[in-house]
């Protein structure tokens, strides 16, 4: 037995000095990465990141095999819980979450007990303003009618941006809907104003629409990049500190469909990771297949960028995030 | 006839017929593996047909989503294990046939009923196309909940010989349901700030536990599947066909059912399959009791599933509101081809659309005929023993849990509920009960506080909904009469003293429920829950007295009578077995996290099938190695995911 451990002992020590003594290799070079998507299949979110997957690969060194996996919960709450808790650091992993989730710890601090600056962004798709409509039957079809009417605002969960926005609106501008929380989905919200159940939704994206344009009003708009035409809908909160914790709420439009990997990933890791992706983004090959999931217009917004966007935005008093939280109430 | 001629001429191309098939036999795998549902199967296949033109992407795509319900049956009938959650309702019957002898019977009406189920949903998709948008937008949300109310009203038939504990168990059921993070006000309900918990107990996993592992203990025990020797023959699958035909009106009733319900969004499959059961067991007709091998069992919930394709397409082309799950997937579908649900659908793009109509219809009859044709080998399993058959599919149910969220958790979950379906089983708490309930809690709940966001209580005096409630108030009523008339004639009953611990186990469950929900939730989050738990401490409470007064006063045990129901006395030492399986169900789930899902199925089926009294240590291996190679196939190949690293990896990977 005692002649096992002696030639094992050395054997031991020489390999934990080489683990110890060896520091990660310079370059860095990728085997396997999963991208986890916070949403179930078949959604916006894997859509996209299965587009990433087929793409980003090809950018990176050692040309990696990237598969998708749905991790959803929560609107991605759970995945973002797990990437600051559980995930490896060491850029096998990677997720795609919603923008909402770098202010998550300020609007539900009980649920969303992480800290945002630790995400650390590979960059984002999509940079798109968000409206609040109405559907021609309802009759709401200006600003004042829906700021003075007794009606209804369909949303999905109270966590989603359906909800976020359509409160901003009601909070922010002193409004009378109401708001009817648990639809399914957006399509679901589209289909009972057709019914007449409901007499609009705020929060969506244009592109999102399944219904014909005809049938419904554009009341507002949400972010800057609107058409001009439409008013804005923070830019009528008069009190300066929900104004600002309105811009906190609709800065995330600017960051659509983002990816993060977990809190200490070594920083040559995240840089090659979003020279990637930057490099993926303008790629004629990635563009014709993205043109494949419909009327999405891309605009990215760079991994550094976004760090910048989250941690100005992160700045902001506590007032400011007392406002954001009675907003979204 | 133009537009049908024209979808006929776009479908018979060769490379369309071609992706039709192989989407059929990729749905064929799919059903019978239990985990891995259709939903994930077609999120997988969504990304092929990026560079097919539309005709053939949906014909992948239908050809796979229709057939998964034809071949679930397979591992229903034969183990018991639901393939997919909508085959659990087959299992209650399917398995008692084969155990009976009777697999080929049961096979050839399942296939059958599904075969003519799947075409009737084509057509009530068919003919739904001119109406559709008008249909879908007459249905208001309170209607919504009114067919979820009537769908619970279900459970009374179901309760079966006692009852109050049918009762009790649909309440368990839909408590169970609740877990999770709310949709109306957002907080945690009885998760435990456990992030696993937060969307709720997957649905497939409950259904895999409950179902799947309490009928391999009594594998276990018999030693085979059939316990007679009869070999099987295509003449059991010719009288199943015979069964099928013989009960057509039982098949178009049922087909309606899976149809319409189909197209109603929150009445999954899961829902309707009991639903359609419920219904047949109104009417037993020849044969055994429900519940112990009546072929009008099998019929009913395979002619529902498979009409539920059809019928869930309807709002999806019409307004692209998905009817089911899948259906969201395939909405990803119609816009990687430019397609907008809508109006666009029914005429610019009728002729595809009525292709998707023959696409269904066809893959439903090609699946059904592949299935036959493999009848007579998989009725053969039924005489296979079961020292070889448990450690294959407890390997299936285990692997099968463990990918629906690669964590330790779906160890654990699959086996606590396999130990609470093990309880209910032994002790007459039908699971029947317990899964529709299970499977209607949610939606009741969210309909309820939609219809009454949206209009207060005013949707009370809408004529549908006065009509289905007032249809699921007459059908308790009814039942509860027919109960009170059959009072005292009951047949042979559990063991006194367990189920006197379960009822008071369930009374302290509930009344727990009760105080946490109106303690630590809001109102609105509050109320649904406090209810369920508070008619579950009455349900079980009187359960309890009931069986406290028949202790008191013993009736001897009658040579004469008969067990009714889903419940059955157990025929041998059933903790015994019941415990075997559940530590065979431990000990791979500790080889997986040790050693990697394939070399953990490995040792785990030669391992399990020696210790369990094989003779021949080479065909233990070969078996072990051919198990080992499905799992690979299916969970690695066709289901390419990332699983987690093993232990022992991470062990190497330290030095």
């Amino acid at each position: 037995m005692r002649w096992i451990f002696g030639r094992l002992l050395p054997l031991f020590a020489v390999a934990s000095l080489s683990w110890v003594a060896c520091p990660p290799a310079q370059a860095v070079e990728f085997q396997t990465i999963t991208i986890k998507v916070g949403y179930g299949a078949g959604g916006g979110y894997d859509q996209t990141s299965r587009l990433i997957a087929r793409h980003l690969g090809r950018f990176l060194p050692g040309n990696p095999n990237i598969i998708v996996q749905n991790v959803p919960g929560s609107g991605s709450l759970k995945l973002t819980k797990m990437v600051v808790g559980s995930e490896p650091a060491d850029g096998s992993v990677i997720a795609s979450v919603s923008e909402a989730m770098f202010y998550a710890p300020i609007l539900d601090p009980e649920n969303a007990n992480f800290d945002p600056l630790a995400l650390q962004w590979i960059g984002s798709l999509i940079n798109d303003p968000a409206y609040c409509l109405t559907s021609k039957q309802s009759g709401i079809d200006t600003m004042e009618k829906f700021l003075q009417s007794d009606f209804l605002i369909g949303a999905t969960g109270k966590n989603s941006t359906t909800y976020i926005f359509a409160a901003l609106a009601k909070n922010g501008m002193k409004a009378r809907y109401k708001i009817v929380t648990g639809f399914d989905g957006t399509a679901d919200i589209e289909l009972a104003m057709r019914r007449g159940e409901i007499a609009g939704m705020c929060g969506v994206s244009s592109s999102l629409l399944r219904s014909d344009r005809a049938a419904i009003n554009i009341i507002g708009t949400f972010g800057q990049g609107g058409s001009g035409a439409t008013p804005s809908i923070s830019a009528t909160i008069a009190d300066p500190t929900a104004r600002q914790a309105a811009d906190l709420i609709e800065s995330a439009l600017h960051i659509h469909h983002p990816l993060i990997a977990p809190p200490g990933t070594p920083k040559e890791t995240v840089d090659a990771l979003r020279k990637a992706y930057s490099a993926m983004v303008v790629d004629a090959d990635f563009l014709a297949d993205a043109t494949k999931l419909g009327d999405l217009t891309l605009n990215p917004t760079s991994g550094e960028a976004i760090s910048q966007l989250v941690a100005q935005q992160l700045k902001a008093t506590p007032a400011v995030f007392a406002a954001a939280r009675e907003l979204v109430k | 006839m133009d537009l049908i001629l024209t979808a006929i001429a776009e479908m018979a191309q060769p490379f369309r017929m071609l992706m039709l098939v192989i989407g059929v036999f990729a749905g064929l795998v799919v059903g019978v593996v239990p985990g891995i549902g259709g939903l994930f199967a077609m999120a997988l296949l969504i990304p092929m047909t990026y560079n097919m033109d539309p005709y053939a992407a949906f014909a992948l795509l239908l050809g796979m989503g229709s057939v998964t319900t034809t071949s679930d049956t397979i591992p229903a009938i034969l183990f018991g294990v639901p393939g997919s959650v909508g085959a659990a309702a087959t299992v209650l019957d399917g398995h008692a046939m084969a155990k009976k002898g009777e697999a080929a019977r049961a096979f050839g009406a399942s296939y059958s009923a599904s075969m003519i189920g799947g075409v009737f949903g084509a057509l009530v998709l068919a003919a739904a196309i001119p109406v559709m948008r008008p249909l879908v937008l007459y249905l208001k949300t309170p209607d919504f909940f009114a067919i979820c109310a009537f769908g619970l009203s279900i459970v009374a038939i179901l309760a079966g010989s006692q009852p109050l504990k049918g009762l009790a168990a649909a309440m368990l059921g839909m408590l169970a349901s609740f877990i999770g993070i709310d949709s109306i006000a957002g907080i945690e309900r009885w998760s435990f700030g456990q992030i696993y918990l937060w969307d709720g107990l997957p649905i497939s996993l409950v259904f895999l536990g409950l179902f799947g592992l309490p009928e391999l203990a009594s594998l276990l025990l018999r030693g085979s599947i059939q316990g007679n020797a009869e070999r099987p023959t295509y003449a059991g699958m010719w009288q199943g066909i015979r069964d099928t035909l013989r009960e057509w009106p039982l098949v178009l009733r049922c087909s309606a059912i899976g149809s319409l319900l189909g197209a109603v969004p929150g009445i999954g499959i899961a829902v309707l399959d009991w639903i359609a059961y419920g219904h047949a067991s109104r009417r037993p007709g020849p044969g055994p009791k429900f519940g112990q091998g009546n072929v009008r069992g099998v019929i009913a919930p395979e002619s529902a599933n498979n009409a539920k394709e059809g019928g869930s397409l309807i709002p999806t082309i019409a307004f692209g509101v998905p009817g089911s799950a899948s259906m969201s997937i395939l909405l990803g579908a119609f816009v990687i081809h430019g397609l907008v649900p809508g109006p666009d659908m029914l005429g610019k793009n009728a002729a595809l659309t009525i292709s998707m109509v023959l696409s269904i219809a066809v893959a439903n009859i090609v699946g059904a005929v592949t299935c036959l044709l493999l009848t007579r080998q998989l009725a053969r399993i039924a005489q296979v023993s079961a020292a070889i058959l448990v450690p294959l599919v407890v390997t299936f149910i285990v692997v099968g849990a463990y990918q629906t969220n690669m964590s330790a958790f779906d160890f654990l979950l699959v086996m606590l509920v396999g130990a609470v379906g093990m309880g209910m089983k032994e002790l007459n708490w039908p699971r029947s009960a317990f899964s529709l309930g299970f499977v209607l809690g949610p939606s009741l709940e969210n309909y309820f506080f939609l219809a009454y966001q949206i209009s207060g209580w005013s949707w009370l005096k809408q004529p549908l909904v006065l009509i289905l409630l007032g249809l699921a108030i007459a059908g308790v009523v009814r039942q509860t009469v027919s109960w009170i008339k059959a009072r005292g004639s009951t047949g042979a009953l559990p063991p006194v003293l367990p189920d006197i611990a379960a009822s008071s186990a369930l009374t302290l469950l509930g009344l727990a429920g009760v105080i946490t929900a109106m303690l630590d939730f809001p109102f609105e989050a509050a109320i649904f829950p406090a209810i369920t738990a508070g008619l579950l401490t009455l349900f079980s409470l009187l359960t309890t007295v009931q069986t406290v007064l028949r202790w008191r006063k013993p009736v001897s045990p009658g040579a004469g009578m008969t067990p009714a129901g889903e419940w059955q006395p157990s025929d041998g030492p059933a903790l015994k077995g019941n415990l075997t399986v559940l530590g065979l169900c431990l000990a791979l789930a500790f080889l997986v996290l040790l050693a990697g899902h394939l070399a953990a199925t490995f040792v785990f089926v030669a391992g399990g099938i020696w210790m369990l009294g094989s003779r021949s240590p080479k065909m233990a291996l070969a078996v072990a190695a051919g198990a080992t190679l499905c799992i690979y196939a299916v969970f690695d190949l066709l289901a390419s995911q990332p699983w987690p690293a093993p232990w022992l990896a991470g062990l190497f990977k330290a030095f």
